[in-house]
Parts: C-alpha cells; structure tokens; sequence
C-alpha cells in the first residue's frame, strides 16, 4: 500500500505538469492582428459577393432584376413566378457589416488605432466604414424592411437584436451618411485596402452626398417635407458630376474574383436569358442599349426576348438557343458591379426638379440622365440620333406625368441593378409591368422579401414584434417608404 | 520507436527458433460420453494443455489426437458441461465421462484499461462482442458487425457505399455539437475514428461517402470486443468516455510447440438489393407530345432531366443516339419509344470482397508471438469502384528476467480506394451521377451509354442541350463520370504499443506503455474534359498522430479469507497532433486531363491546417470484494486539457459502484446466478483546441491586396468540457441450469456545459457562438435475454434476445434559445428544447381541427411552414439471435430491427418531382390515368377540405400536383424509418478431424454466410431506411443513395 502511495504522488505530480499548455494551444492557422486594409477590402468583396455576386455566387441581386422583368428563366421559372417567399440577409451581417464593424472598432480603440492607422487616417478609414455600413443597410431594408440596426452586430452581448422599423433605420443613415461625410479630412490622405475608390476620399464624399440624395428621394411618398431638406442638402453638399465619379466594384478575370454572372454563364446551362418585356421595349425604341444588354439567339441571330413568368414546361420548351442571352459585356468576368452611377445621380436631380425641390431643369436632368446611361455601355448616340432617341414617343420628357418618363428610363437605365430597378418601381409605379401569367398562387409582383427561416428560430420574438407592427412577412406586405398613395 | 523495432527482432528470432524441435509423436484416442445418459457426445473440444494442438469429438463421440509430450494433459470442454482435465500419462486411450454443468462458469470480461474482471464482480453492465463470426461474414468496415449483437448501440451503416461510414451511438446521444461516437481502444491504444468526409456528404448537399477511419482495423486479428456502453464501466476514460467505449484485444500468440498457421478466406458477392420502384410507363420530357424536327420527325426532349413525357408506347422518334453521326447504326434514325424497366439494376455490378489472412503464431515459456497478413480486395457495385486493403499485426510478448515482461503489439494498416460513388441530388462543381432517383429519364437504356466514347473520341451523352448542340445540359453520361472523373485515395497507417511490465511483488506490478496511432491520408478528386463543369484537380494531405505514455501500476490482493483488494494507479501523457494540407485547380486545368495542382490555371485554392492538443492524466481504482457475493468499486480521474483556460483547465471524472451476487445466499436449484448493481459516475467529452481566442481568417487575396475578415464563430475563453453524470442499476439472472437467462439495465444520464457553435442570429454579426450551455437527458432500459430451448450432446439451439430503449430530450440550451440546427436541407435537423434531439423542421400539410388536410381554392394543399415532423431517433432498436449446432454443422442467424425515427427521403421527394417514381403514374380516383389531361378525367386530387370543409373537388395536372407537393409539403417525403433486417447468416461446418488425419492440418471449417440478406420490413419507400450521412450528428437526411447491398459467400478457415 505504502508503495501505491509513493505511486501516486509520483504520477500526479507528473500529470499536473502543464509548462507547455499555452505553446501548444496557441493557433498556428490564423493570425490575431491583421491589417484593417485587408479587412476592409474583404469587407468590400462580401458585400458585393452577397448582393450582386461573385465567382460561384448568384447574389441575392438577380431576384429584384428577374421581378423586374429584366430576364426570364430559361427552364426553372420559380423566381419568374414569385415561388420563394423568403430569402437570406444573415450573409451580410456576418461578413460585409461585422467586417465594416471591426474596421470601424479598430480605428477607435485605443490600443489598436495607432496599429490600425498604418492604412490610413483613423477617422478616414472609420468614414468609409461608415459610408458602406449604410449603404448596405439601406439595401437591407428596402428588402425586407424592418430589420435588425440598432442592436445589431454586438456579438455575444445581444444575439437576439431587435428589429427596427424602416422610418427610424432610413433616419439613422441619413444621419450616418451626413455624420460619415463630415469626418472624411482629404488633406489627411488616402487610405488602403479601398477596392471601390482606391482610397480617394473626395470621391467618397461624393458617394455619401449621392446616397443621401437616393435615400432622401426614397421618402418622397411617406415624409416629402423631409425628403425634400434631405434631397436638396445633399445636392448642395456635392454629388456625382460624371462617369468618374461612379461607385463601382471591379471584378478581377480570375476566380474568385471574377463576376458571379460570369461564372454562371460560363459553366453550366445558361438559367436566365433577357425577357421579351425588356427585348420587345428596346426594340420599339430602337434603344442603342439593346446590343449591350443583350446578345442575338444562338439559333437564328435575331434579338428574340424568353417569354416571362410561365410553366417550366412551357419556358423549357423553347431552349434557350432560340432566344437571346444577357449582353457579352455583361457577362464577362471584369465587367463591374454597379453600386451608384452617375446615371441615377441625375435622374434623381429630374425628378428633384420636378418637384421643384431643387432649382434646375428637369428635362435637361431627364436627358442627360439617359445619355449617361449610353454612355456608360458605350453606346452613346451623336447629336441627332439622341436627339430622335430622346424626342419619340414614349421617350420624350412628359412634365405633366414625370413619374412615367423618369419611372421607365430609370427601368432601361437600371439594367443589372436590379435592386435599385425594384425600389425605383416601386416608388414611382413605373414602368406598368404585369405580373408573371403563371404567378404562384396567382401572387402580384413582390413588393418586399420574407424574412429568413432562421430568424424565426433564432430571434423568434423579435421577429414575431416586427411583423406584429410591419404587417405579415409575405412579399405583398408594402414597405414604409413604399405606402400606396 | 527504437524499442518497438528491438522488440520486433527478438519476436522474429524466437518464430524461428521454435520450429526446430521435434520429438517422437504418438497418437492418443478415446470416446466422450454424458455420464447420466451414457451418450456419446459429439463435439466436444479436446485441447491438449498448453498447446493449441486440440480437436473436437465426431458424431460417435470418438476423437484421436497427435502429440510428441510425455505426460500430456487433455481438456476436455463442452458447453453445458463441466470442464475435465485428464493427465494421459503414456496411454493410448482416454475414454472420459462428462457432467452437466449446473453452476455458472464465471465470466471474464475485459474492462477498462484493458483489466480482465469477472462479470459477477461488476457494478455496471459490460457487454463482450464473440469476434469469431466477424472474420467470417465480413463487413469492409467492421463497426457494422456489430449492428443487432448489444443491447443499446445503435449501428448506421452506408452499405452501398465502398468502404463507406458507419455511424455508431450507444444509450442515445450525450453531445449536441460534439461528437456522439464512442472512443475505441485497441490493446489499451486509443485509435482514432475521424470521418474526413466532404461537407457537401455531411450536410446531404451530394458527395463522395469516404467512411469513418476505424475501419481500418481487422476482423482476423480480433480476439474480442468489450462494449463499455454506460458512464461507470466507461470512467477512467475520463474527458472522452462519455460517449462509451468499445475495447477491442486483437489475438495474441499462445504456448504451444512447433508454429500454428491458420488460414482464413472469404469470398463474398455483392448485390444490390434496394432499388426504388420505378415507373415504366412515361419517359423523358416535361411534356406528353414529343417536339418535331424541321423535317417533321418526332424527337425526344433530351434536355429534360425529368420523366413527365410521353408515354412509352413504342412510338417512332428520334432519341439521344441518332444525333451522333458516328454512330453509324443509329444516326438519323428514328427508334421505339419503350420502356427500359431493368435499367438501373443492370447499371450495378455484381460486387465481390474477396479476404485471406494467413497468421502464424507460437511460443514458449518465455515468449510467444503472433504474426499475421490479410488482404482484402474489394470491388464494388458501382462501375470503377474498388478497394484494397493490407493489414500486417505483430503481436509478440518475451520474458526478459524473471519478474521482466516486454511486449509489443504492433499493427500496420495500408489501403486504397478507387471511385467512391458520388452520392447525393446534386453537388456544387464535384463528379455528379448515379441520380437514378433524382434527375433521369425513365426510358434511358444505360447499356448504349456503357461505350461512352464513340469511335471518334467523343464523349456520348443522353442529356443533350438539343437537337443541334450535343453538350450536355445537366448530365453527363454516368459511365463518363465514373471512369473519367474518379476520386482515389489511400492511407497508411501504424497503430500499437510496446510496454514493459516489472512485477514488483506477486501483488503488485507496474507497466510503462508507449502507444501510438498515426497515420497519413491521401484524398484526390478531379473533373475531366468533356464534364458539365470546369476541369478541375484537388488534393488533399492529412497526417494524424496520437501518441500516449502510460504508466500503470496494478496491485492485487486476497487481504483476509473474506476480503480481497484490487487497486490500480495509472498516469497518462497524450498528445494528438493533426496537419492538413489541400490544394484545388481554379479556373481549369491548363491541359486537359493534366490531374496535378500545377495544372491550375488561376492560383491555386489552398488551406492549411494543424491543431495541437496535450492532455495530462492521473486515474485510480479500487475495488474491494466480500466473500465473493459483495462487491465495491471506486475509481477516478483527473485529466489536464491544454485546449482549456490555464486557469481553469483540471477536471475529475469519478465514479462508484456496487454488486450484489444474491444467487450466492439463496442456494436455490431455480436460481442458478442473481446479482444486482447500481453504479454512478460523471465522464466527459473534451474540447477541440484554439476555441478559446478569436481570431481572423484568411481569405483569398483580391489581386495582390490581401483580404482577412472576422470569422463566422465567436470563440469562448471560458470553455469548460462536456460532463455526462449517470445512474445506472441492474439486475441480471440465471435459471435452470443457465437454460434461461437475463439482463436488464436502467439508466438515467444527464450532460451538461454543452460546447455549442451555437447557431445564433446572423444579425449579431455571428453565425454560430461558441458557448457553454445546455443540457441533454437519456434514459432508457437495456433487456438482454438468453436461452437455450434445447441442448443435447447432439444439437443444441441458444437464442439471445437483445432490447434497448432510449428516450432522449434536449432539457435546455443556452439562455434565450429555442433551437440549435445541426444543418439542413429542404429539412431542418434540430435540437429543439422539450424535443428529442434531431426533431425534423419543414413544411408540412396545414389540417383543420378536425385533423384534416387543408385544400386552397384552386386545389392546392395548403402549407404549414416550420412543422414539427417528429425526431430522427429510434423509439427502441434490437436483435435476435439463433445459434443451432449439430454435430460440426453450426447455423447462426442474426435478424436486427428498429422502430421509429423518422427519415427524410431525397430519392421520393426529388423522384417524384421528377416524375421517376411509381407513385407518379396509375389511375386516380376517377378510374383514369393519373397522367392524362384533367379535362380528359386524368390529374389528382388533393384529399382535403376547404377553409368551409367541404370536400376539395378540384383535379390538378399529374406534374402540377406532384410539384407543387414536393415544393410545398416535406412532410410528404419524411417516413417512418422502422425496419427489420435478416442481417446475419452462417453456416458452417468443421469437418470430423478422421477425415486428414495422417495430414498436417489440424482443422476445416467451411462456411457459407450472407450479410444484409433480406429487408423482411421497412415503411420508407424506395430506399433503404438506414442511410448514415457520414458519423456527424447531422442525420435523419436520405440522399439518394446508392442502394444497399446484399453479400453472399463462403469463409474456409483452414489450421495447420
């Protein structure tokens, strides 16, 4: 017995040994500082991968630009016919805003900022931050509406934020965006890791100036008094003045960088191919857009539209090789991700102008709103062909119903930003799209998304709250912004 | 590793060694009777004493024996029968009277740290596996011998599936995110059972099924298995027994003279025996009337990947084939549209397995050694799918003083796999085929596809973008897939220990272990030219080693005439190191069908992983026993992590239990063994390294701009391990004579401090949270019975009957949380708190309060999202068992069932959606062809009311009303996974030793066996209802299978 006593003692003293714990517990596959440029360039690629796609990723942006009538499915017509009710926005809390989040976090805590402002001034890299924060966040909720904001992104102190409703979050980002512009110090320098601007910051303010404009004009319907000091605020304090200025994401040619359209097309059967709505419309106006957006059918070369929103049958009986696929340049790895253009800059002046919030001309806005737009595809028409485009029917600036003349070149103009084609639909009535003929349970053209499965789930009573005040998570449901007149 | 080499020689020295002697043999004769009956007893098993030299009685009761000893001593044993030891002197002639057994032969089980106890001892129930059956009706992954044979292990295999998972839980599941498998030991070694399956396979997205590691080790060379299933016979596990251990001792050489060869081989044939039942009456196409060509002829839609097309009626039309114009024979040609019905079951091969192991074993007084060589050669059923495996064991034991023992055991494990079945609906940009049950067209002759290259080079395909474009739409030609875009892989693996043992006093003795467990493992996978997807190469490199350094005292002693003392002291070092390399082509391969990582046109994806681990432990063990009716025991174990906080990193493991052998004090005739035990213990489930700090992830650099970004999982520096507490007791008794017997155990098991990724709100910035919390409960009851109806000296008939039940229910998760996901697909699998874990969330019918099913306006079934569609978990699961022998004939029969649980079928879901299945055609109510327009009396009706409850009146078209249920109504396509399998058959005959008497072979047994020979009830259709998704917890999900097997064949184990 004495002899397991001694034993033991031995084997325990042994055992308690724990010199090399921490060595061996310390994680050799990941880094625990890394620089905020390269957070905030994987922040920038999330964001653009979860919205408009990228590599082996659809984005969530082809739905809105399928609703809109833009493309029609080749064979599975489920998104033509309004099938799926709900959809995902936890991507884009968990990579593009937690990632905005610790750019913004680590430019301000105290022992990190010195580290952090390696890649540019602090309050620079925070503006940015910022900028993109709201930009995504405005995306979010003209979705779904009320959503997660202000308790959002904390981590293990709240995993069950609350929804906000879309009046109190479209407040918050103006105010973000006005705050985010004013922190920006150009003379301080640029900063790294900027995919979109390279670290200019003029081109920043720009950009946060331009989405106040958009975000003022979203409340035209709901609070026109406010929209109005918002629109003509952000006019005032300078915003997009030409293609240079555009908010662009540019893809690279090779994965996982390349644009997701690109990787969709390039391998597998093509899914979507350009509506007839959208076809038959460019041809009438004899749209100089039409080779852009699309490309002639592989069977007979003519720019023939796939019929929308039928049986699957019925669309996989046509094959897509007798109707004309989306644009080569649209499709092609490096063609970029429109995130703000100048185009939409000015048609949101038009209609400014219209209403005569602020001082300038709304047909001349009008017109070169749709020049831009040629411009930006290449396409632009000299003197006189713009000006036959510009003066036909259908075309021609109607000051008594500037809502149609700006709703259905803002749809032409919109092409492949589909969310931003949907709000602007949505908002102005225009273009009068009929809903798709084989509708699911004869539904109307969506108006907002069905929150996540997992929300019911994981954040069930704060989910249940915001549908108790926001109205029934269905896609008839109607948006703050989006009440009917 | 130097010893284990040293070690190595001296065994290879002593093999040769002991062939040299030979002296003067003699033969020894005689005949065996019952000696109340005065008849002859036949097959009885005569050994000679510290040989393996032995033989069994024939049919006469006659027997004859060759030996070179002067004094042998004869054993004879018969079951039922008390054991006889006769000294033979110099006779020629023993004849022997045997005695019916009345009392137990005390049982020795093999326990934790590898301690032989007797069964009577125990406090807890311990359950031995015989190994004998195992090396003769095989299973490539042996877990699955184990299915129906213990009481409370739950066994799910992936039987078509080469080398596929086994998935194996005992009394329920203990961990929500970690892992339920138990941990095995073989020889006192942990051996690691990791599943390196894709995700896409785990999570029910389609994949290649690579199966779990254990399988690695060898039937041939299994002495036993010792199922330690509860908390208390589990313990000195410590921070990984809460999920059970199995213990397995692999053979050892015995003493005896000259070197004993066996020879054991095995030849199975392997069909497929669960096929879905297919319709034969529509083929390909999206709908009736075929499209013509310009010229007015007929042509199929080759593009559809669904079956709602025309009706197979022999009409003229033109089919994949007569577009290929090197296909002389069918090219412009029109064909009969008919139905193929055999095509899938002609695509499966006929699989064989085919086995030998040759060992050599032998010894002396001072040593002894065991060496032995399988291979196994395995092809599948699926096209271009094999598997080779080659096992070397050295097994050798060498006094090296008087009171030194050295011993080593050492196993080497080599083998490779060619062609997994890519398995699943659909996967990402992997090898995609074999969706028979999913995407297909029912008309398709698979025998036209097998040339899948025409003369021309030319990969042929059926599904065809159209007329006029031959690349494929969906859908490679499945034997394209198979041959061209094959997954290979290949491990190589050593596993054993070497030890030395001083025997301090005659109580005491104190052995060091070193052990180990390593391996590498090679994973290639690749897309050829010609596929649907970009060509595409990966590799993957994983080495694992686990090594420990045990030191072990054991202490042993009668202290007075009533009293005896066991104690045992054990300290352990275990270090398990991982390292993952992978690489993946992007953007093509720049020439084609150049299968290596440099061919990536892009930048090559890659990862790069390792984790570290040290756990530090010191157990003990008491057990204190009273006039051998009264037993106590104690144990614990404190284990040091180094993945835990350091300031809080130390964790105990205890446990008590006590037995009461009552038989001992009744001295009834009825009554022939009684004991009762009741046992506690706590046992835990470790952490996983680095979970304690965050920190950021790599991504793939954006151009030359590096990309980081926070990860998806906050990491928790609190983490403590999982700990399980369970009560068990039990009663367990004999009668008559052991005729009839039986064992029950209750159980009760609480595991707390959950480590949950728990799945959170993607809101919080998080997907998943690593925390501490929650509790689960098992209870449940174990019913072991035996009997033996008949026992004659001439036939014997034994039946065991194994029953468990479990109940489980996830009690609490972490505050303010409902549910935790273990994944999904068009199901959920959750742990929902108040549920029983693996609760199945979908869409199902919505039902009036009446209970029925609610109707639209437009005839639809009305849906209700997020419906509760039962657990995945069996209500109970079990075994039965027949062993009869007749003179050397033994037929062993083993049929295994479960009942409940639920399982969610891809293959009905997806083919019916596709129109594959027979469901899909027949007439409907109406007396008229489902499949006919409606406006003709054809489509189906929903059987429901309306909001007002009036009768739904409205018929839909055949493939809206299928679509719409297998798009809406999951609940549809979730069944009842009861079944009941004849798992299990030998029959086996040992030829009477007369026969090669003046030969040197000692022995011949001869046996036919099958497994998996008949489903004889199951509720799912189609498939087989047991469908493992790899071993993880997410489970419940079937598919698409490769279906089932059957194997049938024969075992000739031959000794010399």
């Amino acid at each position: 017995m004495k002899k397991i006593f001694v034993i033991s003692s031995f084997l325990l003293a042994l055992a308690a040994c724990e010199k090399d714990f921490e060595e061996i517990n310390t994680n050799p596959n990941d880094p625990s500082v890394v620089a905020t440029a390269d957070l905030m360039a994987g922040a920038q690629r999330s964001l653009v991968r979860s919205l408009f796609g990228m590599y082996d990723d659809w984005g969530i942006a082809y739905i809105p630009h399928v609703y809109m009538q833009y493309w029609a499915a080749t064979l599975y017509t489920n998104v033509d016919r309004y099938e799926t009710i709900t959809l995902d926005f936890t991507d884009f809390y968990v990579e593009a805003l937690n990632d905005f989040n610790e750019v913004i976090e680590l430019n301000s805590d105290e022992k990190m900022m010195l580290e952090a402002a390696k890649y540019g001034p602090n309050e620079n890299q925070i503006a940015v931050a910022r900028i993109m924060k709201a930009y995504t966040f405005h995306n979010l909720t003209d979705i779904w509406g009320a959503i997660p904001y202000s308790e959002a992104l904390q981590g293990n102190s709240d995993f069950t934020p609350k929804y906000d409703d879309q009046q109190f979050i479209y407040e918050a980002l103006i105010t973000e965006l006005t705050e985010a512009a004013a922190q920006i110090d150009e003379d301080a320098g640029s900063i790294e890791g900027d995919i979109i601007y390279g670290g200019n910051m003029a081109a920043w303010k720009l950009f946060a100036n331009s989405l106040r404009l958009r975000l003022g004009m979203r409340l035209s319907k709901v609070a026109p008094d406010k929209a109005q000091a918002i629109v003509a605020e952000a006019v005032h304090a300078g915003v997009f003045t030409s293609q240079r200025d555009n908010a662009v994401y540019q893809y690279l040619a090779s994965a996982p960088n390349n644009s997701g359209w690109n990787q969709q097309y390039t391998f597998g059967a093509p899914e979507y191919a350009c509506s007839e709505i959208l076809v038959n419309r460019l041809v009438e106006l004899d749209d100089p857009r039409l080779e852009a957006y699309a490309q002639p059918s592989e069977a007979t070369g003519e720019y023939v539209g796939m019929i929308y929103g039928v049986s699957n049958a019925e669309a996989g009986g046509i094959g897509y090789s007798n109707v004309s696929l989306p644009g080569v340049r649209v499709l092609s790895t490096e063609e970029p991700a429109i995130l703000m253009g100048y185009s939409e800059v000015l048609f949101l002046q038009a209609e400014a102008a219209a209403k005569g919030w602020i001082n300038d001309e709304p047909k001349t806005l009008y017109e070169h709103a749709i020049a831009a737009s040629f411009e930006y595809w290449d396409v632009s028409l000299d003197g006189d062909a713009l000006n036959s485009y510009l003066q036909q029917d259908g075309v021609a600036y109607d000051a008594d119903n500037y809502e149609k003349s700006i709703g259905e070149q803002a749809w032409l103009a919109f092409y492949t930003q589909g969310p931003e084609a949907w709000s602007s639909w949505r908002r102005l009535g225009y273009p009068e799209l009929a809903p798709a003929t084989k509708a699911v349970a004869n539904r109307d053209i969506p108006r907002r998304k069905g929150y996540p499965y997992s929300e019911f789930t994981l954040n069930g009573d704060n989910y249940n709250a915001a549908i108790d005040t926001q109205g029934p998570d269905v896609m008839e449901t109607r948006l703050w912004w989006d009440a009917e007149n | 590793m130097k010893t284990t080499r040293e070690r190595l020689i001296i065994c290879f020295v002593l093999c040769f060694l002991t062939v040299a002697v030979q002296a003067q043999i003699r033969a020894i004769g005689g005949k065996v009777q019952d000696v109340q009956s005065g008849v002859a007893l036949p097959g009885v098993s005569i050994l000679i004493k510290g040989t393996n030299n032995g033989t069994i009685t024939d049919s006469e009761g006659g027997y004859e024996l060759r030996t070179d000893l002067v004094d042998p001593t004869l054993v004879f044993s018969f079951v039922g029968f008390v054991t006889q030891e006769v000294s033979a002197g110099s006779s020629a002639t023993i004849d022997v009277t045997m005695n019916e057994d009345s009392k137990t032969l005390s049982e020795v089980v093999v326990t934790a740290l590898g301690i032989t106890r007797e069964q009577e001892s125990l406090g807890y129930s311990v359950q031995n596996v015989s190994a004998s059956g195992m090396e003769q009706a095989r299973e490539t992954n042996f877990v699955n011998s184990l299915a129906g044979k213990v009481a409370g292990v739950q066994i799910t295999g992936s039987a078509g599936n080469i080398g596929g998972s086994s998935r194996i839980t005992m009394r329920g599941i203990n961990s929500i995110s970690g892992s339920n498998q138990p941990l095995f030991i073989v020889d006192g070694t942990p051996i690691d059972n990791s599943n390196y399956n894709e995700s896409g396979t785990t999570q029910a997205q389609g994949g290649r099924d690579y199966g779990n590691v254990i399988q690695d080790i060898n039937p041939d060379d299994i002495e036993s298995i010792s199922v330690l299933k509860g908390a208390n016979a589990a313990a000195l596990y410590g921070n990984r027994a809460s999920n059970g251990v199995i213990l397995i001792t692999t053979k050892s050489g015995r003493g005896r003279k000259g070197i004993g060869v066996s020879w054991n081989s095995t030849y199975t044939f392997e069909k497929a025996y669960i096929l879905p039942d297919y319709q034969n009456e529509y083929g390909g196409g999206y709908v009736q009337e075929f499209a013509t060509l310009d010229n007015g002829e007929q042509v199929a839609e080759m593009a559809a990947d669904e079956s709602w097309g025309p009706r197979l009626d022999g009409q003229m039309v033109r089919q994949w084939y007569s577009f290929y114009p090197e296909l002389t024979e069918y090219y412009g040609k029109a064909t009969p549209w008919v139905a193929h019905p055999d095509n899938i079951k002609n695509f499966f091969e006929t699989g064989h397995t085919r086995s030998n192991n040759i060992a050599l074993e032998g010894g002396n007084d001072l040593a002894t050694f065991r060496l032995s060589y399988t291979n196994v050669d395995q092809k599948g059923i699926v096209p271009n799918s094999s598997l080779k495996r080659n096992t070397f064991s050295i097994n050798g034991q060498v006094k090296l003083a008087p009171k030194l023992t050295a011993a080593a055991k050492i196993n080497y494990v080599s083998s490779s796999v060619i062609g997994r079945p890519p398995t699943g609906g659909w996967n990402g940009d992997r090898a995609l085929g074999l969706a028979f049950n999913t995407w297909f067209e029912r008309q398709l002759d698979l025998e036209m596809m097998k040339n899948y290259r025409s003369p021309a080079g030319r990969i042929l395909n059926w599904n065809l973008s159209s007329p006029e474009n031959l690349d494929p739409y969906y859908w490679n030609n499945d034997y394209f897939v198979l041959y061209e875009n094959y997954s290979a892989d290949s491990r190589n693996r050593v596993y054993g220990n070497v030890s030395l043992t001083y025997d301090i006093t005659p109580h005491l003795k104190i052995t060091g272990f070193a052990r180990t467990d390593f391996y590498d493992y090679k994973q290639e996978d690749r897309l050829a030219e010609g596929f649907i997807y970009q060509t595409m190469y990966e590799k993957s490199l994983r080495k694992f080693q686990e090594n420990n350094f045990e030191i072990l005292a054991q202490y042993n002693r009668e202290l007075s005439k009533d009293f005896s003392l066991s104690v045992n002291v054990g300290m352990n070092s275990r270090r398990t190191k991982t390292d993952y390399t992978y690489g993946k082509t992007q953007g093509g391969l720049s020439s084609p069908n150049y299968f290596n990582l440099k061919a990536s046109t892009d930048p090559v994806l890659v990862d790069d992983a390792q984790s570290d681990l040290k756990v530090n432990s010191i157990y003990g063990s008491a057990s204190l026993g009273f006039r051998n009716f009264l037993y106590a025991e104690a144990t614990n174990r404190a284990d040091w992590s180094s993945s835990l906080p350091l300031d809080n990193n130390v964790y105990y493991f205890p446990s008590v239990s006590g037995s009461f052998v009552f038989s001992e004090l009744m001295k009834s005739s009825t009554v022939s063994f009684g004991k009762a035990r009741l046992g506690w213990a706590k046992t835990g489930n470790g952490t996983d390294p680095y979970r304690l700090l965050n920190y950021y992830e790599a991504q793939r650099p954006y151009g030359s701009q590096p990309v980081f970004s926070v990860p998806n999982s906050l990491n928790n520096a609190k983490l403590k391990p999982e700990e399980t507490t369970s009560v068990e007791a039990g009663i367990e008794a004999k009668f008559f004579g052991n005729r009839v017997g039986f064992d029950v155990t209750v159980y009760k098991k609480k595991s707390t401090n959950q480590i949950i990724p728990l799945t959170v709100s993607g809101t919080s910035g998080y997907a998943e949270a690593i925390v501490n919390a929650g509790e689960l409960e098992n209870k449940g009851i174990e019913v072991s019975l035996m009997a033996t109806p008949v026992r004659t000296p001439a036939f014997s008939w034994d039946i065991g009957f194994n029953f468990a039940r479990n109940r489980n229910k996830v009690i609490e998760l972490a505050a303010g949380l409902e549910n935790y996901s273990l994944g999904s697909t068009i199901v959920s699998v959750n742990a929902f708190v108040g549920e029983p874990y693996g609760t199945l969330i979908g869409t199902g019918y919505a039902i009036d309060d009446q209970g029925r099913r609610l109707v639209d306006g437009d005839g639809y079934y009305v849906q209700q999202t997020n419906k509760n569609l039962g657990s995945i978990l069996p209500d109970f699961t079990g075994g039965i068992t027949n062993t009869l022998s007749y003179k050397g004939f033994e037929l062993f029969a083993l049929v295994d069932f479960q009942k409940g649980g639920k399982l969610f079928s891809r293959s009905s879901e997806t083919g019916v959606y596709s129109g594959l299945m027979i469901e899909t055609v027949g007439d409907n109510d109406r007396g008229v062809p489902k499949r006919d327009p409606v406006a003709d009396g054809g489509g189906v009706r929903a059987t429901g009311v309306t909001e007002t409850g009036e009768e739904n009146a409205i018929y839909l078209e055949a493939p809206v009303y299928f679509k719409y249920l297998t798009d809406n109504i999951s609940e549809e396509y979730v069944f009842d996974a009861t079944f009941v399998k004849f798992r299990e058959l030998r029959l086996g005959y040992t030829f009477p030793r007369a026969w090669f008497r003046s030969t040197p072979i000692q022995s011949i047994g001869l046996s036919f066996v099958g497994r998996n020979l008949a489903v004889l009830y199951k509720a799912v259709p189609h498939v087989d209802p047991e469908a493992a998704l790899g071993s993880d917890n997410f489970q419940g999900i079937e598919d698409s299978q490769v279906p089932s097997t059957r194997s049938l064949g024969f075992n000739l184990n031959v000794k010399f």
